[in-house]
Parts: C-alpha cells; structure tokens; sequence
C-alpha cells in the first residue's frame, strides 16, 4: 500500500459481496501489479485461498491477470473498481 | 413455493445490485410474481444473461430461493422465463453446469450442496453475510464471460 500519494496515482476499490467488511480503497501507483493489490484486499477482507477456491480480481465482468499493471488496466483513467471473486476450483 | 417475510424483504434489499449488474452485462432480472398476473412466486427470479463474447446468445436462469440469506438457491436454465426447465439446450456449456443433468455441481447452489453434503462445512459453505444473491449471479456472469464454451446440445 502506498503511503505517499502521488499525482499520477490511481485510485483503487475492491468490493467483495459477500464480506461482512466494507471495501478496500488505496491509492497505487500505475507499476503496480494487480496480483498486489488482490494481496492486499485479500487482507483486508480476511480471506486466503485453499484448495476448495482462489480469489481473483475482476474488472468489468472478466477475470484479471495478476500480472497486468494497474496503469493498463485503467488507462486514462484516475479511479478503478475491482470486485474480488471467490473462483471455485472443484465442481 | 412461498418463502417469509424476512426472506422477501432481504431479498428485496439485496436484488437492486443484482438486476444493475446483470443489465451492465446485457441481461435483465425478473421476479416471478411480477410477471404480470397473479400466479407468480416472489421466490423464484429469472436472470437473462449474456455471455461476453456471444451477446447474440440468451440463456434464462431460474434462481429459487427458500430462506434467504440462510440457504442455498436451486438454479435451473430455462427455455424462457417460466420456460421448460428440462431442455439441456437451454443450458450453456461451462465447467460445473451440467447440462445432462439440470445443475451446477458448485458450491453455490442447493444442487450442488446435495450432490456434495461435504461442501456444507468449511471454506465451501454457503455464505450468509453481505449479498449471497449477488455473488452467486456474479459468479454465473463471470463463467459467462470467462469460460463460456457454447450451448449445450
């Protein structure tokens, strides 16, 4: 989490519909990984993967890689909303 | 089926976010006793979703609740709203929705918590906070986009 905000910055949330906290806001720079902020959320949320499910980010109804930069993903944008995704891996 | 009062009235805080997330995605949320005359059941919604990379295709699914947000829903696709529920065509071809058998063997539907009493315990259990509804459509919206494969034949 970044503790100094910088213009350039994007605004970050991640809601989870099923947490009993409320969403997760920061503020991260365009380098950062998705897959940090999804750790991130993941903590605060309280929640870990097991081998019943993983948590990913989506963006816009899709899957995010954890791989993919905050910057292009939002691209011009300043503020970007996830909403995290308890992905069932057995069935 | 009728559910209580309690039932209803979550139901009816929680389904704002529902229909909002299924008309950003092209769909539509019904409930059944809204349907226009006097035989509906205020349990039972029909979720019209679209699958990302095929908009020109509609799978109507039938989400029945019973005790909400304390239990499970059944999930079925349709042939339309209040459509056939026994037409394995109506189903779409994603990993756990199985077709042939009209369920989704996932942690998240009353099927699938029959086909795996293991799944009532732990990590898998169904989840009570927040807004069940929504994660459930949610979760259906992102197999939508993510891994749809077609319709089932």
């Amino acid at each position: 989490m970044n503790t100094e905000q910088r213009s350039d910055d994007v605004q970050v949330k991640v809601t989870f519909p099923i947490s009993q906290h409320g969403p997760f806001q920061s503020d991260f720079s365009r380098e950062t990984l998705a897959g940090t902020v999804l750790g991130e959320a993941m903590t605060h949320f309280e929640v870990q993967n097991d081998p019943s499910f993983t948590y990913e980010l989506a963006h816009d109804g899709h899957e995010v890689d954890p791989n993919a930069t905050i910057g292009s993903i939002a691209e011009q944008a300043r503020a970007l909303q996830f909403t995290l995704i308890k992905k069932i891996t057995q069935g | 089926m009728t559910i209580d009062k309690e039932s209803r009235l979550n139901l009816e805080t929680d389904e704002p976010e529902v229909a909002a997330l299924l008309v950003e995605h092209g769909g539509l949320l019904d409930r059944d006793d809204r349907l226009g005359d006097e035989t509906g059941d205020a349990a039972v919604y029909w979720a019209t979703m679209r699958p990302h990379w095929a908009p020109g295709e509609t799978y109507i699914a039938r989400i029945e609740w019973f005790a909400y947000p304390y239990e499970p829903p059944s999930i079925k696709f349709a042939t339309g709203v209040r459509g056939s529920l026994s037409v394995t065509s109506a189903w779409p071809v994603i990993t756990g929705y199985r077709a042939a058998s009209f369920d989704i063997c996932k942690p998240m539907c009353r099927e699938g918590y029959v086909t795996h009493l293991e799944w009532k315990e732990g990590s898998t259990a169904w989840p009570t906070q927040g807004n069940p509804f929504l994660w459930v459509v949610f979760t259906m919206q992102i197999d939508f986009n993510d891994n749809y494969q077609g319709r089932a034949a």
